[in-house]
């Protein structure tokens, strides 16, 4: 009877993963793109010599650092889609739209504190997973952090 | 150079691989249980091949593993009396069943089962005993029991289940709660055994008591026993393990000359 309660169980959260995971990321990107295209006119570049990623005629007003970050979780379905992917190996699709998500986040996030500079350069993104179990295919939570130098030009 | 900013493309996104993340679950887990189940069953072959072939040292060297926590409230007197009706089969054994030495421990415990443990200790269940009044009826389950140490089950089935105990802490590791799943599983110490396995186990008890005591009465008796007792529900655990007693009876008497009853 244990078994049984398991097993459904396992089965039921696998639903409840899927049917609210797929929502949530649908959702998320609907989101995202909406942002993106809002804040497309603004240059996020990673270069890091100002010679050149400014102009070298225009005169600086402010130079900041800029930051912003996201945590972004995996869902019960991706957690053991993903798990089942790391016994055949190959592509894991599962992370690829968390990390894809979380990234695209973090960097309209870091847009958003900005405010209104010319450029954003010097971008940087870091990645760090969250709460991973011992058996290494836990957890399933990422942290995107990105940051640059926010530059506005006086003229 | 003035800034152009690019045209989102939101249909295509490069970083996601293609495809519905369902029918990649569906084919991952088809792979992934496909080959368990495969592995399984070809280990299987391989442990039932080997079966056979596992020296007695090492059947007592596996019994000892669970004779620690088995039989672990003894009721000696009685163990000594079936004891005696293990001597009365000893002349009968074949070659192969001497291979063991047997011991029966009789243990307090009410459950109405009988275990045969590898490397040769036979647990019966005080609860068991409860049950079967007549000496010729437990010499029919001691019998059975032997049976099942000639044909080796206890090992194969045993086998199995370290199979997947051994599959499950590789793929999961030793802590997971599916090993712990597997493990309580094989941890059912009732053996239990295929339908097949219970039947040529009773063929050889039965066969044990022809040539010890010339009748088998003691085997019909059990079986009547039981028929009448499992409407009530009494055997209720016990022929959980084995199959239906009017089968085993059917097939006993199929074995017996005509006339015989």
């Amino acid at each position: 009877m244990g078994v049984l309660i398991y097993i459904i169980g396992f089965f039921l959260l696998l639903i409840i993963g899927y049917v609210a995971g797929t929502v949530n990321e649908k959702n998320h990107y609907k989101s995202i793109i909406n942002r993106e295209r809002k804040t497309l006119e603004l240059p996020v570049i990673n270069i890091k010599k100002t010679e050149y990623a400014l102009d070298p005629k225009r005169k600086i007003e402010s130079a900041q650092l800029v930051s912003g970050s996201v945590v972004v979780s995996l869902d019960y379905f991706k957690m053991i889609s993903a798990s089942l992917r790391g016994l055949v190996g190959g592509n894991v699709r599962s992370y690829e739209t968390l990390i894809d998500r979380g990234r695209r986040e973090a960097i309209l996030r870091m847009k958003e504190v900005a405010g209104s500079p010319d450029i954003i350069m010097n971008l940087r993104v870091e990645t760090s997973s969250i709460g991973r179990t011992s058996s290494g295919f836990g957890g399933g939570s990422v942290e995107v952090l990105a940051y640059g130098t926010a530059v506005k030009y006086r003229y | 150079m003035k800034f152009k900013p690019k045209q989102l493309d939101e249909d295509i996104n490069v970083n996601v691989s293609r495809g519905s993340p369902l029918k990649e679950f569906f084919k991952l887990l088809a792979w992934v249980v496909g080959s368990l189940i495969l592995l399984y069953l070809l280990l299987g072959l391989v442990v039932t091949w080997m079966a056979p072939h596992i020296s007695p040292k090492v059947e007592k060297a596996i019994g000892r593993l669970f004779a620690n926590f088995l039989c672990t409230s003894e009721n000696e007197k009685k163990s000594a009396e079936l004891q005696t009706i293990i001597d009365e089969f000893r002349p009968f054994f074949t070659p192969g069943d001497r291979r063991l030495t047997y011991r029966v421990c009789v243990d307090s415990g009410k459950q109405v089962n009988a275990i045969a443990v590898p490397g040769g200790m036979m647990v019966v269940f005080s609860g068991l005993l409860d049950k079967v009044e007549e000496r010729n009826e437990i010499a029919f389950v001691l019998a059975h029991e032997l049976g099942h140490y000639h044909h080796r089950h206890h090992l194969k089935s045993l086998g199995r289940g370290l199979v997947a105990l051994v599959l499950s802490i590789a793929i999961t590791g030793e802590n997971s709660s599916a090993t712990n799943f597997v493990f309580n599983s094989i941890n059912q110490l009732e053996m239990k055994f295929s339908r097949n396995q219970e039947k040529a186990a009773d063929l050889y008890a039965i066969d044990l008591l022809k040539k010890c005591y010339g009748n088998i009465d003691g085997a019909l008796s059990f079986m009547e026993k039981m028929i009448i007792n499992e409407t009530r529900g009494k055997f209720l655990y016990y022929f959980a393990s084995h199959p239906h007693p009017k089968y085993r009876l059917e097939y006993i008497k199929e074995t017996l000359p005509k006339g015989y009853l």
